[in-house]
């Protein structure tokens, strides 16, 4: 037994243009050995400009700066979807609990929800960075854990909406058990809530991972968007002008930033003040 | 109601204080280390001295009475690094940071609150969908980079403001001019946030009810848009801007660290970079409390607007 | 003397499933001074019309025809120019008055918003004439009232509240949007209460729009009668309750509880894909073979009018 079915999705414009750009860089990641013309870790003379063997220069190791940039998208997206995934998933369960069986645990969980809301991420995640000296794995787990908490708002109010429709008092007259009913009807209509939240967090992820392994604490034995701008601005990139090799990166991730926000944003236009919510 | 907030303030407040003293003794490696930093070489002897100065050896839950003992006492902590006491440390970096966080932060809601309801109000206009296109591409430059190249064509290349710090001279007109563009990428950063939230929010209160009967009292778009609408749909950008304290203030931190200026933010580069163990506890303390205190200045502010937080008994 | 007059008026809304024209039309006197009620079932496009005279309709609606007030069209004016209008000469009293009153405003600033707007004074010299119109409409601790919210005040009271702002202007044309919709039987002899109030103390003529039968009774001076986005019947209150005409209203007649509830029969009105000839005529008991063919014209005699075929 179904329930009223989410508002049909328009798929405007600007939803598509996102979505056209994230392709592009999905491809980008998993073809990236294929496209980059010389291995990232390969070194030629370093510091060069751009010119027809090295589209985009090399850097202080004499890598090509153009091949780095395509084999960064791999480690840069994955960051980002795998912070979101763990994000979205936490959320999306204490959200669940949450506002499905409300009285003590609700008011449990919100309580821990509150408080988790207002530790600052950066700081938190720059100091077990610090302390754990890690690469990637570690990040995304802690940034998982710490990003949980809008998402888990967002759904716990769906869920409060939906909970209330007749259909649901119905299903629970008919004996039909909790879990059961969660996934059959309460999910299939916060989906449509959940995506953008997931667009979104991706986004803020990759921004958060760009930042990170710029102030050092990313893992210098990978190729990240981030790591590039690091070395840029440590190895004397800005200081000898060498614009190309901070900007590529930087272009790079706010142009896969904006696609995914472009869809987050287009997509959540039933809710959106939910979906401009930090995360 | 604002007690039952005040309660959960205090509470998390002590949850992250007592999350503070966790840290350096969960984490991997030697608590000691960990407590001191790994900036310093000491002797045996030293050793040895420390570690039972810092209370190392006592059972656990003597260590934790000791750490609140200290704590009350603003005892943060000692920084071999840069020879100083933490806690004075941080004072003298907060200000700074401050002087560039605040302006930011009220000129960032000022101006996102506003261009982002008049693009709510009218969204197929093209001004609107220029604006949010523009919201849109700057939401989506990290912050640092957008400071980069801001410093690049506005300072190297074209020589209009300084290059780096906080002040050369310290006259107030200098520091005014350092600040500029820090400030401007930062109130960029967080009025790019408060327009996609006010925009979503207006667009979701026009289609109600009292929108209409306002029209139908005779108020024209402007007057329904300012004595109404802006009112209401503010209250969730009052709620982001208390959860996103923290963020902003994340941001502030890499705006520093792009412009090289003596802020919090420099101040924890560097002691990521020389593991200063201690001055980067203590600069999350300091952090923390203040997203607290900000979180709860919200409230208030809420509060005077939304009736319904008052009155209710 | 304040009369508004409806020539023609149709109001068509785009949707995804097509054109809905809600007003299909409509020719409509209300003359100064009368308490005029437009009747009909949900749907049937009474509340459109007094949406539509005040130019309160979504942006999705296009309306056509003309709706004269004064001497002037007020679907040929400006915004601006319609806004004077609205609240001071025309005012309209909205249909779920918790809702239509702004949650975070107090009563006091939203009864006394129409004379800021209009006269621009300013908030606080509002307050007399605010707390005498609290007093009007029967409220006692007026004083306290001032500074408190909708929400601290029941559906009742919110109505009230809603008529002191759209009357404190003393407009000449008061329009009331189903005021008893979803009321019980104690709130609704309070706004019978009101609305003969608001009848013989002020000058205002009284729009009302409504399916309530037994207010219409009590108030009305004169009824019209609304299906499928046309005006079926117009009638003297008297005779139209002693004597419908059209084979609707006598059919809505018969559903009221005291004559037994009989409910009209088939399938309600589809209003993007109406019948032909007469609208009504799938459910019409006195149906003829013309019926499905001709479209009847409002047949008009002394002060009476009917749209059916039998008194062509």
């Amino acid at each position: 037994m179904r329930g009223p079915e989410p508002n049909s999705r328009r798929f405007p414009k600007v939803h598509r243009l996102g979505l056209a750009l994230l392709l592009g860089f999905l491809l980008i990641a998993v073809l990236a050995e294929v496209i980059a013309p010389y291995d990232p870790w390969q070194r030629f003379q370093p510091y060069l400009s751009p010119r027809p063997e090295h589209w985009l220069g090399t850097n202080d190791l004499g890598n090509d700066i153009l091949s780095e940039l395509l084999h960064g998208t791999r480690v840069s997206l994955l960051v980002g979807l795998g912070t979101a995934g763990i994000a979205t998933a936490l959320g999306l369960v204490v959200g669940l609990i949450s506002g499905y069986f409300r009285g003590a645990v609700d008011e449990l969980l919100m309580g821990l929800t509150d408080v988790m809301l207002m530790i600052p991420r950066i700081p938190m995640v720059i100091i077990l960075a610090a302390f754990l000296k890690s690469g990637y794995g570690v990040i995304v787990l802690v940034l998982g854990l710490l990003w949980w908490t809008p998402t888990a708002r967002i759904v716990r109010s769906k869920v409060l909406q939906v909970r209330e429709s007749a259909f649901v008092a119905g299903q629970r007259t008919l004996g039909f058990g909790h879990l059961r009913i969660m996934f059959s009807d309460i999910l299939p209509n916060i989906l449509h809530v959940l995506s953008p939240k997931f667009m979104l967090t991706v986004a803020s992820a990759m921004i958060t991972e760009a930042s990170l392994s710029f102030l050092g604490l990313g893992d210098p034995g990978v190729k990240s968007w981030g790591m590039m701008i690091h070395f840029a601005f440590e190895k004397g990139g800005f200081i000898r002008d060498l614009w190309w090799w901070y900007t590529a990166p930087g272009l790079a991730i706010t142009l896969c930033v904006l696609s995914l926000v472009l869809i987050g944003f287009a997509a959540g236009k039933e809710e959106p003040v939910a979906a401009a919510l930090p995360g | 109601m604002i007690t039952k907030k005040a309660v959960r303030y205090l509470l998390a407040a002590f949850l992250i204080l007592s999350f503070n003293f966790i840290i350096p003794r969960a984490m991997p490696g030697d608590p000691l280390t960990n407590l001191l930093g790994e900036d310093i070489a000491l002797s045996a002897g030293q050793v040895t001295e420390l570690r039972s100065e810092l209370g190392l050896d006592l059972p656990l839950y003597r260590q934790y009475l000791h750490y609140w003992r200290r704590l009350l006492r603003l005892d943060l902590g000692y920084s071999y690094h840069y020879s100083q006491k933490v806690f004075n440390l941080l004072i003298a970096r907060i200000r700074w940071t401050l002087l560039l966080a605040g302006p930011a932060i009220l000129l960032g809601a000022a101006a996102g609150a506003l261009l982002g309801s008049l693009a709510g109000w009218r969204p197929e206009q093209p001004g609107s969908r220029l604006a949010t296109a523009v919201a849109l591409s700057l939401y989506s430059i990290p912050p640092y980079f957008l400071a980069l190249i801001l410093l690049y064509l506005l300072s190297f290349k074209l020589g209009l403001f300084p290059l780096k710090g906080y002040y050369t001279s310290g006259t107030v007109i200098d520091v005014a001019r350092h600040l500029v563009l820090p400030v401007l990428v930062l109130t960029l950063f967080t009025a790019t946030r408060n327009f996609m939230v006010m925009r979503g929010s207006v667009m979701q209160e026009k289609p109600r009810h009292y929108v209409t009967y306002a029209r139908a009292k005779g108020l024209l778009d402007r007057g329904v848009l300012f004595r109404h609408v802006f009112w209401n749909a503010s209250l969730p950008l009052i709620t982001l801007l208390a959860l996103d304290f923290g963020f902003i203030l994340g941001g502030a931190l890499f705006v520093e660290i792009a412009f090289s200026m003596n802020g919090m933010g420099t101040l924890i580069y560097e002691a990521v970079r020389s593991r200063d163990y201690p001055v980067l506890q203590g600069a999350f303390l300091a952090i923390t409390m203040m997203v607290i205190l900000a979180n709860f200045l919200a409230d208030l502010a809420y509060a005077l607007i939304d009736p319904q937080v008052r009155v209710r008994r | 003397m304040s009369c508004l007059h409806l020539r023609n008026l149709t109001v068509d809304f785009a949707t995804p499933s097509g054109n809905l024209r809600a007003v299909d039309g409509v020719r409509l006197d209300h003359e100064g001074g009368e308490s005029l009620a437009l009747i009909g079932e949900t749907g049937c496009g009474k509340s459109v019309v007094a949406h539509a005279i005040l130019g309160l309709l979504p942006g999705n609606a296009t309306v056509g025809g003309v709706i004269e007030f004064q001497d002037r069209n007020l679907l040929a004016m400006s915004e601006r120019e319609l806004a004077k209008v609205r609240g001071a000469q025309i005012g309209i009293v909205l249909q779920n008055p918790s809702l239509a009153l702004n949650p975070i405003h107090n009563i006091g600033r939203q009864i006394g918003e129409p004379l800021v707007v209009h006269r621009g004074v300013a908030l606080r010299s509002t307050r007399p004439k605010v707390l005498s119109r609290l007093r009007r409409l029967g409220f006692l601790d007026v004083e306290g009232h001032l500074d408190a919210f909708p929400f601290e005040f029941s559906g009742g009271m919110n109505q009230r509240v809603l008529i002191a702002a759209s009357l404190i202007l003393e407009p000449q044309v008061l329009i009331a949007d189903e005021p008893t919709k979803g009321l019980d039987a104690g709130l609704r002899g309070l706004v019978r209460k009101e609305m003969l109030t608001i009848k013989h103390l002020n000058s205002s003529s009284l729009l009302l729009i409504t399916h309530d039968l037994e207010l219409t009774r009590d108030i009305a001076d004169r009824v019209a009668v609304m299906y499928g986005g046309q005006i079926v019947e117009i009638a003297p209150a008297e005779s139209f309750f002693s004597g419908p005409l059209h084979p609707y209203t006598r059919a809505l007649l018969q559903s009221l509880p005291e004559n037994g509830f009989h409910p009209i029969p088939g399938p309600p009105l589809s209003l993007t894909d109406p019948p032909g000839g007469c609208r009504f005529h799938p459910r019409c008991p006195e149906r003829g073979e013309e019926c499905a063919r001709r479209r009847p014209d409002l047949y008009a005699s002394g002060r009476r009018a009917v749209r059916c075929l039998l008194y062509s």
